[in-house]
């Protein structure tokens, strides 16, 4: 009976040691987000605001070229050849691009910053297409980047995929 | 003979718990509140900032005189303590715009930054 209690005893004079009870009343890591996370709010809302009515702009001129399924534009989803061409369906990359623009943008810097394919984000037949789920995170991603690069680095493109992915689909954690 | 040495066992076990707790050294009772805070809250204490800190200067493979006078942690006179300050600003509006997107995951120095004072990009 006694040999019963004991161990239970023990167990609670381990837990109620104040050390002990430090340790778990005090995540290490998260203080320095929080802290860094309280102050940066308020500067925080506009810059969103900003960046949704940019989506917003874009949005709304590019509904009509995305509604219409054209056979230049698999072309130009697919191999980028013909240079000239209005990309379709873009919500967070500028209205302005051109098709070779924005392929150049997702190889070199989207593709080789997270280490994929084409086939991560697009549907083969039709880039254009938004069936692919990670096609919608990488449009928050995009917008997420040129939030950081006009928030805190003067609207230079400092921050680009690769500064945190580092190649690789999931970034290090 | 066994049980009354297993009852000894956790006797002395419990003893030597009981007795770290008591001499464990308690850095939040000796350590004060930060000073020149402009970042952290108000009146975070120095213990959890020195925690902070040592995870940015593993991250960004540097020691403290990079940011700091060594004389006065407080003082504000070398240019990089300011732009750190904006980094641990833009780490947390980055971590809530994250969260609000409904990405999981956090960043934190270390993510870009990857032990080097200048993060490849």
């Amino acid at each position: 009976m006694v040999t019963r209690f004991v161990p239970l005893l023990a167990a609670a004079a381990l837990c109620a040691a104040p050390g002990c009870k430090k340790d778990n009343a005090k995540p290490s890591a998260s203080a320095l987000t929080d802290a860094a996370g309280a102050p940066a709010k308020p500067g925080d809302a506009a810059p969103t605001a900003k960046l949704t009515a940019d989506a917003g702009a874009v949005a709304n001129a590019s509904p009509d070229a995305g509604a219409k399924s054209a056979p230049p534009g698999k072309d130009a989803g697919a191999g980028g050849t013909a240079t000239g061409d209005k990309p379709k369906n873009l919500k967070v990359l500028p209205s302005s691009w051109t098709t070779a623009k924005v392929n150049d943008y997702m190889k070199n810097k989207v593709a080789k910053g997270l280490g994929v394919k084409c086939d991560a984000c697009h549907v083969k037949d039709d880039y254009a297409a938004d069936s692919n789920k990670k096609k919608l995170a990488a449009r928050k991603m995009i917008a997420l980047t040129d939030g950081i690069n006009r928030d805190f680095f003067k609207k230079k493109p400092t921050v680009t995929c690769f500064t945190c992915h580092k190649g690789k689909e999931a970034p290090a954690p | 003979m066994t049980t009354t040495r297993s009852i000894l066992l956790v006797c002395a076990l419990a003893a030597f718990a009981w007795a770290t707790a008591l001499f464990a050294p308690r850095p939040t009772a000796s350590a004060a509140p930060g000073k020149n805070l402009k970042v952290y809250p108000a009146g975070t204490d120095t213990a959890e900032i020195k925690k902070d800190m040592k995870l940015v200067s593993k991250a960004l493979g540097v020691q403290c005189d990079f940011c700091h006078d060594l004389d006065d942690f407080s003082k504000d006179d070398i240019d990089k303590k300011n732009i750190a300050r904006g980094m641990m600003k833009m780490v947390g509006s980055i971590n809530g715009k994250l969260k609000k997107d409904g990405f999981k995951a956090e960043v934190k120095c270390m993510t870009c930054h990857a032990g080097s004072e200048k993060p490849k990009s």
